[in-house]
Order: structure tokens, then C-alpha cells, then sequence
């Protein structure tokens, strides 16, 4: 080989070494999730407050209860401190887990969300599809983040959906869309502080990071 | 009278005794005002009371977790202050909702509040940024003023449960004006210190931070801070930025002013003007004072061919040679016509030769073909007639026969042939035509018919169109007859060519 070549090709090893060691790196990763995260988080909240300002006093009544929330089943720890004490891999499953099982739903939520009555109803639909392709985008990233971490058992527990309609009438449409949305809410802000914990421990000699 | 008033007396008694008994009610009912998690590990809930009726009451705060039925008393009703409630670590779960109730309760009765439902996710909301203080840096080109401060005590920013976010505002503080000046507000991202770059020399400045957790409500602001900045900033940066502004006037002047005055060269310099066309010859100038002749003479050049007399003598040759292995077909005659000048010892040069060449052949076409070759110097006419050997090519100059030569010979004639006749008469052999050439024309273009070449032109003649050359040569040596027939001769245009000087 001449010497040229001989230069390219230790170049191409080193940098395929380097690649296959580092890639982008499980920080910056982790750092683009929780973004992805905060973000998808905001967006349920203000969705939330679209509604909020035209709900009919009736259906706040008729809501019905977070317990019954399809992903109610899933153990998550409720506090910091059982928070700061479930393993890094286990963490991720769970976030992992809640943004799989709410694909289906949103996918339903955007398809209502045109026929809502409600005056807000553009709104609320524009967010919905945002709502969706942030949810495509975060589980996407999850998954590399998933294989940078190396963990041995892919633990995902299933939360099925079986729901396939909001409603008849306009009224309860409209509640069980606010009710979907609210569970929603809740789940969004789990994934969110759990990927920030998981932020905060894999930059470990950069406080800056959490 | 004294009955009516004893009665009196203890109606009034009674009544004072009635209305103070009123007063005792059972309790209004108490509202919860507010709950609050400074860190997203515990929270406060705070209530108001209602009428207390005119009793003591005393009040208690319930709490049922979200799918559970057992009801709870609040843990801690003191560490939070009156009227409130505070949930420890222990007691605090997050993403699950808590339905509280606060019960009023006086001996003569309950008030149950409203039920409300709180969850620790929604109600997160820190203490101030602690230690805020502002100090004034000032360095040679650009002051500053630097805030710093601390998270609040209570916040864990390490673990990565809570994300802490903090905000910077300040104004000038204008003691005495009516009008306030309104707040800037600017986001500081999780650091602990903002600088605020070139502040207005001599202000007094109030800065305040505050913060927030993630998704929850900001704190409120921390107390105010005051910075006073310093006058003399004035001094060093204006005395600086008027030397170079006098500095940059100067020089503008100086480089407007050279301009003015040298302002062609400088045009000249950047904007270099574009030749025009020029005719070598043609001078516009005799074109503005209207004198054609002038100009049409500077036109013409040296090279174009004129009419001039000629002084040399000049010694037309013609020259009649013997090509009979180039023939392919029969009658054909070529007559080549070389002019030069009369050296019998170089007549193998070609000098300045015009050689028309003449090719005839039986069919009475007549292909003139025109050679010449010119050179500076020698100019030789001669006449070379190339055909059939059998044709005896007869040449003739104003009617008087030329001596007719052979090929590699030149035979000059004694008169001035300007016309010649050639009949073909099959034999070809160079003959030299003297001629003394006479300017037939002097500077006359209207006698000019045709233009062949730089150097050729063909004049009308006086002489009737007729005009045909006929050469006709006696073969002295080699009588080549071979027999065959002659057709007539076409007619030849009369051809005269000129000598060029050169």
C-alpha cells in the first residue's frame, strides 16, 4: 500500500472506533429527550387551557375519574425518593412504556378533535397533530437512547387501549376528550421527570446538566 | 305603675339577654385558598374561615387519596401557620390526586368546606432565589454591573427531580419623577450570575431574580437589590470616541479635497476610457472640414492597385510550351500567359509573373484559369500556350507575328502588345511578348470592366468587342502534327494585366 492510503485507512479506522465508542453521545441523547419532553408536556397543558375556557359546567361533573385512566396500572414511583431509587434502565422502560401506550389514543384524540364542539376547535386540532409528531419524535429517541444504554431485559409493560370512540353526543365527546387530555397531562409530566432524573445521572461530573 | 315597670325592666333585660345569644352560630363555612409545593416533595394547603359563629371553633383538614376511600387527618397544622396544613415527605405523593375538605366545627355545629381536589404536579411553586447582589465591575472599554444569587434553600437542583429555571429584571430608579420606568425582564437559564453590559453612567438601578420548577409557577421576586453606577465612566469612553470621530473628519476632508483637485487623473485612474475604432488612414478631422478628395486619398494604401506608369521596361513573354503528356483529352489547349520583364538569363525564375492560364479544348469551352504568381521585383509577361501538339498555336501581337519560343525559352517582340491573338496551332512552346507598357489609363476607373485579383484588372477596350486573341506560333523545331482537328478558336476575352510595382 503506498502511503497515502496507509494514512486513509488508519484515518478510517480511528474514526470508525471513535463512531462505534461514542456516536453522539448518551448525554446529548438524554439532553434531546428531556427537551422533547418539556416540550410535549407544555403542549398538553395549553391544550388543557384551550378547553378549560369554554367547558360547560355540566361536564365537569360527568367527568370521570383519573383512576380509570388506561395507564393507571402501570406502578410508577410517586415520590422523589422511591424516584432516586429505581435503576436508570427501569426508569427508561417506564417512560418508554407510558409514550407507547398513548400513540393509539392520540391518534383517536386527533381524529376527534376536528369535530369537537367547541369554539376553540382549530386550536385544539393543530396542537393535537403537534401533540402527535412530538410523541413519533420523543419514542424515536427513546430508543436510541434504549440501545446506547445497553441494558440486557427490554421490559416494556403493554397498556392497551381499547377505546375506539369518544362518544355519541356532542356533550360526552367533548368530556371524554377532556378526560383523555387529562390523563394525558399526567403521564406527560412522569415521562418528563423521568428522563430528567435519568439527564441528571448519566452527566455525572457536569452538575450543570441537571 | 310598678308592675309595668318591673315588666319593662325585664323585657329590656330579656332582650339584651336575647340579642347576645344570637350571636351563637354554628360556624360559615371555611374555603381553601390555596395549596403549594416549593420543591415537588411536600405542600401547604392554607384556608379561610368563615364566621366563626361567637363561638370558639376549631377547624380540621381531611384528605382521601385518589382511589381510596380511607379518609386522613391533616399531619402538621402548625409549621405552616395559621390556618394550614402541611404535608411532610411522608405524606406526599405526586400524580395522585388528593381531595381535601376542611371542617370548621364550633359547639354548635360543623361547616364542611368545598371539596378540593389538588395535585402536587400542578401546585409546584419555589421560595425567591436567595442572597441576590449586584455589584459594579469596571473595566477599560466595557462596564458592567454582575447578579448573583442562590437557588432557594429548599430546592434540590442536584438530583434532577426538579429543573430550575431563574429570571433577571431591573429599572432605573427615578426618585422624584411621576412616571416609573418599566421593568427589563431577561432569562438567566439555570446560571447563578447575569451580567448586564453598558449600564447608563450615574443611574441607580433596582434588580430583582425569581424562579421556577419545570412546568410550574414562578416565585415571587426576590427583594430588591440597588446598584448606584458611577459618573466618570463619561470621561474615558467619551474622550476616546471624539478623537476618532475628529480623526476620521480629517481625513475625509483631506482625501475630498485631493479629489477636487485631481480629479482627472483619479477618473482616468478608476474609470480608464474605452478606445475608439480607428480607420488607419481615415482622419475624422478632414472628415469635419467636408475636403472628400483629402480623405479618399490618405484612404488609399500603398497595396491597392493603381494605375501608374510604369518606367521600366516591361517584357511580355509569351511563353508557349509543350505539355502534351498533361493533356487527357483532345483539342484541349492550355495557354498560359506569364508576364515579366525581359531576362532572357532568368526566364526559369519566375519572377513577377501574372500567368493566365487558358485551357481549350474541342468542344470550344474556354476555361480560363488564371494563375499568377507575384513577386517584388522582376515582372515578366509571359504567354504560355499549352495544348495539342499538333496545333500550331500562332501568336500574334497587333497583328504582327510574335516569335514563338520554346518552352524553356523567351523570345521577346519588338512592339508593345497589348493585345495579343493566340489561335491555338497544337503546339506549345513559351514565347516572349516584349512589351513597352503604356499606362493605357491614368488614375481612370471607369474604364475598369473586371477586377480578378489584387493586381488584375480587366479594362474595355476602343477595340471592338471582337477582340480575341489568337496565338499562333511556328514550330521551328518539333513539328508535332499529329493530325487531328482543330476546332475554331473560341473567342478570348482581350486581356490586359498590369504590372504591379512593388
Amino acid at each position: 500500500m503506498t502511503q497515502g492510503s496507509r494514512l486513509c485507512f488508519a484515518v478510517a479506522v480511528l474514526m470508525c472506533a471513535f463512531v462505534s465508542i461514542n456516536g453522539v453521545g448518551l448525554n446529548d441523547l438524554l439532553e434531546r429527550a428531556s427537551q422533547l419532553s418539556d416540550k410535549l408536556h407544555s403542549l398538553s397543558t395549553s391544550l388543557t387551557n384551550d378547553l378549560d375556557s369554554h367547558f360547560p359546567p355540566v361536564g365537569r361533573v360527568m367527568m370521570p375519574r383519573p383512576s380509570m385512566c388506561h395507564t393507571s396500572s402501570l406502578q410508577v414511583p410517586n415520590d422523589k425518593d422511591q424516584a432516586l431509587k429505581v435503576p436508570e434502565d427501569e426508569l427508561l422502560s417506564l417512560a418508554r412504556s407510558l409514550l407507547l401506550a398513548w400513540s393509539d389514543p392520540l391518534a383517536l384524540l386527533s381524529s376527534e378533535a376536528s369535530s369537537l364542539a367547541h369554539p376553540e376547535r382549530n386550536t385544539i386540532d393543530s396542537k393535537t397533530k403537534e401533540l402527535q409528531e412530538n410523541i413519533n419524535s420523543l419514542g424515536a429517541g427513546l430508543e436510541h437512547v434504549f440501545n446506547k444504554m445497553d441494558s440486557t431485559s427490554d421490559n416494556l409493560s403493554s397498556l392497551p387501549f381499547y377505546t375506539n370512540s369518544l362518544g355519541q353526543d356532542k356533550t360526552s365527546r367533548l368530556v371524554n376528550f377532556h378526560f383523555l387530555l387529562s390523563c394525558f397531562r399526567r403521564d406527560s409530566h412522569k415521562i418528563d421527570s423521568f428522563l430528567k432524573v435519568l439527564r441528571c445521572r448519566a452527566a455525572k461530573k457536569r452538575p450543570e446538566m441537571c | 305603675m310598678w308592675r309595668d315597670a318591673e315588666q319593662a325592666l325585664t323585657l329590656i333585660w330579656l332582650l339584651s339577654w336575647t340579642a347576645h345569644g344570637v350571636c351563637h352560630s354554628p360556624p360559615g363555612r371555611p374555603r381553601l385558598t390555596r395549596c403549594r409545593s416549593p420543591e415537588k416533595e411536600t405542600f401547604t394547603c392554607w384556608w379561610e374561615p368563615g364566621s366563626t359563629g361567637g363561638l370558639p371553633t376549631s377547624y380540621q383538614l381531611y384528605y382521601r387519596k385518589e382511589s381510596s376511600l380511607e379518609v386522613f387527618e391533616c399531619p402538621d397544622y402548625h409549621k405552616a401557620g395559621n390556618n394550614s396544613c402541611y404535608f411532610d415527605k411522608q405524606h406526599t405523593s405526586i400524580w395522585i390526586l388528593y381531595n381535601i375538605t376542611v371542617v370548621a366545627s364550633n359547639a354548635l355545629g360543623k361547616a364542611y368546606s368545598e371539596s378540593v381536589e389538588v395535585d402536587v404536579m400542578d401546585i409546584v411553586q419555589p421560595h425567591p432565589p436567595e442572597n441576590v447582589n449586584v455589584t459594579f465591575m469596571q473595566t477599560t472599554n466595557s462596564p458592567y454591573f454582575l447578579v448573583q444569587w442562590q437557588p432557594p434553600h429548599d430546592a434540590d437542583t442536584r438530583s434532577g427531580w426538579v429543573t430550575i429555571k431563574y429570571e433577571v429584571r431591573l429599572k432605573i430608579e427615578n426618585s422624584g419623577d411621576e412616571e416609573d420606568s418599566s421593568w427589563e425582564s431577561y432569562s438567566a437559564g439555570k446560571q447563578l450570575e447575569f451580567s448586564i453590559y453598558s449600564p447608563q453612567p450615574g443611574a441607580c438601578y433596582i434588580v430583582q431574580v425569581r424562579c421556577k420548577l419545570d412546568h410550574g409557577l414562578w416565585s415571587e421576586w426576590s427583594p430588591s437589590s440597588f446598584i448606584q453606577i458611577p459618573d466618570n465612566m463619561l470621561d474615558t469612553q467619551n474622550a476616546v470616541m471624539i478623537i476618532a470621530i475628529t480623526l476620521t473628519v480629517i481625513i475625509f476632508l483631506l482625501t475630498a479635497g485631493a479629489l477636487t483637485v485631481k480629479m482627472k487623473p483619479v477618473k482616468h485612474f478608476l474609470l480608464p476610457p474605452v478606445p475608439e475604432p480607428k480607420i488607419s488612414g481615415l482622419n475624422t478631422q478632414l472628415l469635419k472640414s467636408g475636403k472628400s478628395e483629402e480623405i479618399f486619398s490618405a484612404l488609399i494604401t500603398p497595396g491597392y492597385p493603381q494605375i501608374v506608369q510604369s518606367s521600366d521596361r516591361q517584357v511580355e513573354y509569351l511563353v508557349v510550351s509543350d505539355y502534351d503528356e498533361e493533356m487527357d483529352f483532345e483539342g484541349k489547349a492550355h495557354l498560359e500567359y506569364q508576364k515579366g520583364e525581359n531576362h532572357p538569363t532568368d526566364n526559369t525564375q519566375k519572377g513577377s509573373q501574372n500567368s493566365i492560364k487558358i485551357s481549350l479544348n474541342s468542344s470550344q469551352d474556354l476555361n480560363t484559369t488564371l494563375s499568377e504568381n507575384v513577386h517584388s521585383g522582376a515582372v515578366s509577361n509571359q504567354l504560355s500556350v499549352l495544348g495539342e501538339p499538333q496545333q500550331l498555336l500562332h501568336l500574334k501581337c497587333k497583328g504582327s507575328p510574335v516569335k514563338a519560343q520554346d518552352r524553356n525559352t523567351q523570345m521577346s517582340s519588338g512592339s508593345n502588345c497589348e493585345h495579343v491573338s493566340i489561335n491555338p496551332a497544337g503546339l506549345t512552346e513559351y514565347v516572349e511578348v516584349d512589351e513597352d507598357q503604356k499606362p493605357l489609363v491614368r488614375e481612370d476607373y471607369s474604364m475598369v470592366s473586371d477586377v480578378i485579383s489584387d493586381n488584375i484588372l480587366v479594362l474595355q477596350d476602343s477595340i471592338p468587342v471582337q477582340g480575341h486573341k489568337e496565338v499562333k506560333c511556328d514550330k521551328t523545331s518539333e513539328a508535332e502534327e499529329t493530325g487531328g482537328v482543330f476546332e475554331p478558336l473560341g473567342y478570348l476575352e482581350t486581356l490586359t494585366t498590369f504590372s504591379s510595382e512593388s
